[in-house]
């Protein structure tokens, strides 16, 4: 399989993205989020989407200014977040925000639902005295959009700092996944010891524009 | 009344050496500025940083779960969600340092931000919580309350909360008071914080203990010999490799070999086929493997995804000691092996697997439909030892591997009571990059060098 994995635009990485697909973004607190994917994602005229994204609770971030945007426009039926920042549309009650349901959990479990789906697992069981047998089952994911520091052209990947957050374990669960990355770099630049993704997880790859950079 | 800083001394005086602590949001994000680079302490955030750290005042690619800008200290580590999810399964935090919003005479806590956090986790998986928070919010509104609000998730654990002027602690149970300031009585107390609350019958005057510096890390080992010295008969020792001399901890193996303890249940992908297949041995020499402890009569059990040679007629010193009666066998296929070890290092009891559904492997296993598959239940693997084959190491413990001596080492480390590394060279602290440190200095917890003059054949 040689097939080319590098995109021109954030538009056509993501054009076959559907109605109802279930979406998962990478970040904490704005650190390692894919703005240029996020920004376009928002533009898109979808709708039904179940979105796994950690929205950030300290800062507002571009991240999460389009989340609430597509939530406005009744773009995403389902939030599955570690974290929701207060939201006068946030009803605590009923766990909805205008007309999308927000299903909070907690950071482990959710990586570890996610590494359970990239590990081909049917579910697991946590050693625990209280909980005890519950199970822990896999979330599908048709598509991550991760952001990258350094991808070469294979999808090999390597992160930045504290940005790392779930681009990796995202990129593992993912059906499909579109790496944004800081920059392009040629096959056998990156260490093969240090290289944190390995570019068969990754499927598309599309290069931060400045303006996504700057914002 | 004491301030910011003295309260998070009073925290740091209940941390003991090699703790490895998850701070929160808010004052545990200060933590790290009141502790010196060579102190046996880890401190974990939310988004990422494990080791320790400065706030920076220049923007930097790595921030502390807080949103500053920080520069990590030498030896510190970057890893991503998942790996620290593992670290809270798995059960490595001794203490979560956390400022919650609000709590409640019940004992149970909330936090300002709405959802979870990693607080179900961490509320779960550690077993001591200590808790800094002011008495009273910003509004002037005291942070304990009769009755938690019911909207807000709540959390429960066990644990210590420190103020400005009292320490109390927590439990399902409820709350007591265990220090108060002097000049001031538990009426007092009350008054402030406008809730009826009770002391601890051994209740004592509150002091901040002066910082005292928990000593520096030393995971240094003179020898094999001294590192392997208390492995106990009957204990379960991981062993890595893949199958040729390629990552083996050849001098460990000696070591354990000379220290002589027995019953030994050895984890491992093979049980010692190096020395049959001999890749790359200079003629007439024996590649050292496991086959030195089998043939020392030291194992009882292996527990092995590829225990016989691949050729029947040189057959390895396992092989014969199992036709011969004298050892167990348990077969794994390899990726379950894999899997079962990171099972044992993360808190996972047991996964479905399809692999060997149908098969030999899953008689005596709960088997389960998912979606039209079989999958089997298998169980994770912990061992009181691993001996690990590392390239480099700095003295906090921090291990990187050579090629694809990498093998099980990295997802055998965090499986073990104690894991010994066999490193090529120990390197100044800081010289290897965070990003690409395999190994966290908190799953290692004795380093040998290789000695330059040691021969891995026999």
């Amino acid at each position: 399989m040689t097939g080319n994995k590098l995109y021109t635009s954030c538009a056509l990485a993501m054009r076959d993205i559907v109605n109802g697909c279930t979406i998962g973004i990478s970040g904490n607190e704005g650190g390692g989020e894919p703005l240029g994917l996020i920004c376009q994602l928002a533009t898109m005229h979808l709708t039904n989407l179940r979105i796994i994204y950690n929205v950030p609770v300290i800062k507002q971030t571009i991240g999460s200014r389009m989340i609430h945007q597509m939530i406005s426009d009744d773009k995403i039926s389902e939030l599955i977040t570690p974290s929701y920042p207060p939201s006068e549309a946030f009803d605590v009650n009923t766990k909805m925000v205008k007309n999308t349901v927000v299903n909070f959990i907690d950071h482990s479990y959710l990586a570890e639902k996610l590494r359970i789906k990239g590990a081909g697992l049917g579910g697991i069981f946590y050693s625990s005295d209280s909980i005890g047998d519950k199970e822990y089952l896999g979330l599908n994911m048709d598509v991550a959009l991760i952001k990258s520091d350094k991808t070469d052209t294979l999808g090999n990947t390597v992160y930045s700092g504290s940005n790392r957050n779930y681009s990796p374990i995202m990129a593992i669960a993912a059906h499909t996944t579109i790496a944004e990355t800081n920059d392009l770099v040629e096959i056998g630049t990156l260490d093969p010891e240090c290289i944190v993704t390995p570019g068969i997880f990754v499927n598309r790859i599309v290069l931060t524009s400045e303006k996504s950079r700057i914002d | 009344m004491f301030n910011t800083t003295e309260i998070i001394d009073k925290a740091l005086s209940t941390l003991t050496a090699n703790d490895v602590i998850f701070l929160g949001k808010g004052i545990p994000s200060l933590i790290p500025t009141r502790v010196l680079e060579h102190e046996p302490l880890i401190f974990v955030t939310e988004s990422g940083l494990v080791g320790k750290w400065t706030i920076s005042n220049e923007p930097t690619n790595t921030e502390d779960s807080n949103g500053n800008y920080v520069t990590l200290t030498n030896g510190s580590v970057v890893m991503g969600s998942s790996e620290i999810a593992e670290i809270i399964t798995g059960r490595h935090i001794q203490k979560y340092i956390t400022c919650p919003d609000k709590i409640g005479t019940c004992g149970s806590f909330v936090m300002k931000e709405h959802g979870l956090g990693f607080n179900e986790s961490l509320t779960r998986f550690v077993d001591d919580i200590i808790c800094v928070m002011h008495l009273l919010d910003d509004e002037g509104n005291s942070n304990f309350v009769q009755t938690l609000d019911d909207n807000r998730i709540k959390f429960t654990g066990t644990g210590t909360i420190i103020t400005e002027i009292a320490v109390f602690k927590f439990s399902p149970q409820g709350l007591k008071v265990t220090e108060l300031i002097p000049d001031l009585s538990l009426k007092d107390l009350q008054i402030k914080i406008g809730i009826e609350i009770d002391q601890d019958p051994d209740m004592i005057p509150m002091e901040i203990p002066k910082r005292c510096p928990l000593g520096v890390i030393d995971k240094i080992f003179k020898s094999g010999e001294e590192a392997l010295n208390d492995v106990p008969d009957g204990a379960v020792v991981m062993i890595d490799g893949f199958a040729g001399p390629g990552g083996m901890a050849h001098h460990l193996l000696v070591s354990l070999r000379d220290q002589g303890a027995k019953n030994l249940t050895i984890i491992s992908n093979t049980a010692g086929i190096a020395r049959v297949v001999n890749f790359g041995t200079p003629p007439g020499k024996l590649v050292i493997d496991h086959s030195i402890l089998i043939d020392n009569k030291q194992v009882k059990k292996a527990i092995a995804s590829y225990p016989v040679s691949p050729s029947s007629s040189s057959p390895s010193s396992f092989e014969l000691a199992y036709k011969a009666g004298e050892v167990e066998l348990e077969l794994v296929p390899q990726g379950t092996l894999a899997e079962r070890l990171r099972a044992g290092g993360t808190g996972v009891e047991s996964f479905y697997t399809p692999t060997g559904a149908g098969t030999l492997i899953a008689e005596g296993k709960d088997t389960k439909i998912i979606n039209g598959k079989e999958y089997i239940r298998e169980t994770g693997l912990k061992a009181d030892f691993c001996v690990i084959r590392g390239h480099q190491a700095d003295a906090l413990g921090n291990v990187t591997y050579k090629g694809t001596s990498r093998n099980f080492n990295a997802v055998m480390a965090p499986s073990a009571t104690i894991t010994v590394v066999e490193v090529d060279e120990v390197v100044p602290t800081g010289t290897l990059d965070p990003e690409s440190i395999v190994t966290s200095g908190m799953f290692v917890d004795r380093i040998v060098i290789r000695p330059k003059d040691f021969s891995p054949y026999e």
